[in-house]
């Protein structure tokens, strides 16, 4: 099931304007801080409303400014990995991760809960609060706490961003092992260059509030797809430029 | 018969628990959607509760007797219909301590509820959660501190109150005399002694809970 994605908004001096879609897989949106990414987040998980467009994830439609339809977050379905590993600091790792599961008989919602710390390597943990455990385990909980319901579409707003770079591959590769697993599509927002060419299925090239192009890494980053792209890589990363 | 003097201290609990009771209910409220809701008038609505903290509380108490007198706007439609007034009873002097002590609720709580990063919140409601849910569940517990600093403060000013309890509920001994009144009338009547002991009393309760809010929020006071 695809994710349609049609937006447009503006907030002082800043225009967003942007149209895209995905399969099932993994999605980066590339580019630098301030060109729309993590705001494109926002829009897809209702936290903000578009001013044009339209959103829908196969045939459910999210929001449709024409039809005048605009689901509440919570009715989205959309898992959400905020960028400073929100998590809520009165509850313990288990109380967290089972904030995330609504109307669940209990012994199923321990199951469920044992589980996610089972597949999240978060053994020995569940009693600690956020206060107590390290930059990745908190990410790995905030992780948890977003699959545990089961949504249909999983959003990361530059996830790894604060952790340091052995840690980083390691949840790379993690973050892999849980698309496999739940088989659930994933946006994730980056402006790591390295991190979007080897986790990416797709590259969004985000610039300034539009898309510079989009296709797999190796199309985005190898052989650029326009002189624009060309342009706007060498410019804005110009380490790029040895691969000519 | 009871001492007057314990009659007017366990009148002055009873004024300063029930009207806390109401100030912590009605304060949470209105700091919520101060806090997290903007709406057309939101500072007019700020400054309307944040006035009591800076009028004169007979000015609280003059605009009180306008409002709930027996000719006064709200007053006089309750009278003419049950015969009963609020002015000189006890719940009025409720109802005075109640308004001057909100505003402390209201200013602490909303620091407290704008204080917490709104990415919890957007979280709560992404993993499904109502706002209802998400106010008891996030935001309630994690203002802790703030609400029950707030809820402190309130209880020692409701406990303290004078101009505008003696404006809407009188200084009737036996009746509506609560601590700070019989202070003030022991001192007029020149009884120092008795008038010493309420003074050290209140000093020592109100310093604690001074300190008690104090510890309770080091941010806010």
């Amino acid at each position: 099931m695809g994710l349609n994605v049609q937006l447009q908004k503006k907030v002082s001096g800043f225009s967003l304007n942007v149209a895209w879609d995905m399969e099932n897989e993994l999605v980066v949106l590339f580019g630098h801080s301030g060109s729309g990414k993590s705001m494109t987040l926002q829009l897809i998980a209702g936290l903000a409303d578009p001013d044009e467009g339209r959103i829908c994830f196969g045939d459910k439609v999210l929001f449709d400014r024409a039809l005048g339809i605009n689901l509440p977050p919570q009715k989205r379905s959309v898992g959400y990995v905020f960028q400073d590993r929100v998590l809520f600091p009165h509850m313990t790792v288990w109380e967290n991760i089972g904030y995330g599961l609504k109307k669940c008989p209990k012994a199923e919602k321990q199951d469920r809960i044992r589980q996610m710390i089972r597949l999240l390597y978060l053994e020995g943990l569940e009693n600690k609060h956020p206060g107590q455990i390290s930059g990745g385990e908190k990410q790995r909980v905030t992780l948890a706490r977003a699959l545990i319901g089961r949504p249909e579409v999983l959003l990361l707003d530059e996830p790894f961003s604060a952790l340091d770079n052995p840690l980083r591959i390691e949840m790379r590769e993690l973050l892999r092992d849980v698309q496999r697993q739940f088989n659930v599509p994933i946006i994730l927002v980056s402006h790591d260059m390295l991190e979007a060419y080897s986790i990416g299925d797709k590259i969004v090239l985000y610039s300034q509030g539009k898309i510079a192009g989009t296709g797999t890494p190796q199309e985005v980053f190898s052989s650029p797809l326009s002189s624009e792209i060309d342009l706007y890589l060498s410019l804005n990363f110009p380490l790029l430029i040895s691969r000519h | 018969m009871e001492h007057p003097i314990f009659f007017s201290l366990r009148l002055s609990f009873q004024v300063a628990i029930v009207s806390t009771c109401f100030v912590i209910i009605i304060g949470i409220c209105v700091a919520y959607l101060l806090a997290r809701r903007d709406f057309k008038g939101k500072e007019l609505v700020d400054m309307l509760f944040t006035l009591p903290l800076v009028l004169p509380p007979t000015v609280t108490g003059y605009y009180l007797i306008i409002l709930f007198g027996r000719n006064g706007l709200i007053g006089h439609p309750i009278y003419q219909w049950t015969g009963w007034s609020i002015m000189f009873t006890w719940y009025g002097a409720a109802l005075a301590s109640f308004i001057v002590s909100l505003p402390l609720m209201v200013k602490i709580t909303r620091a407290a509820f704008e204080s917490i990063d709104k990415n919890l919140i957007s979280a709560s409601y992404t993993l499904g959660h109502s706002e209802l849910v998400t106010a008891l569940k996030v935001i309630l517990p994690i203002a802790k501190k703030g609400l029950i600093a707030g809820t402190v403060l309130a209880f020692a000013r409701a406990l303290g109150e004078f101009g505008a309890t003696l404006m809407v509920a009188g200084n009737i001994p036996g009746k509506t005399n609560t601590m700070p009144l019989t202070i003030y009338s022991l001192a007029n009547s020149g009884a120092w002694s008795q008038a010493n002991i309420l003074v050290i009393f209140f000093t020592a309760l109100s310093g604690f809970f001074l300190y008690t809010a104090n510890k309770l929020s080091k941010r806010i006071l």
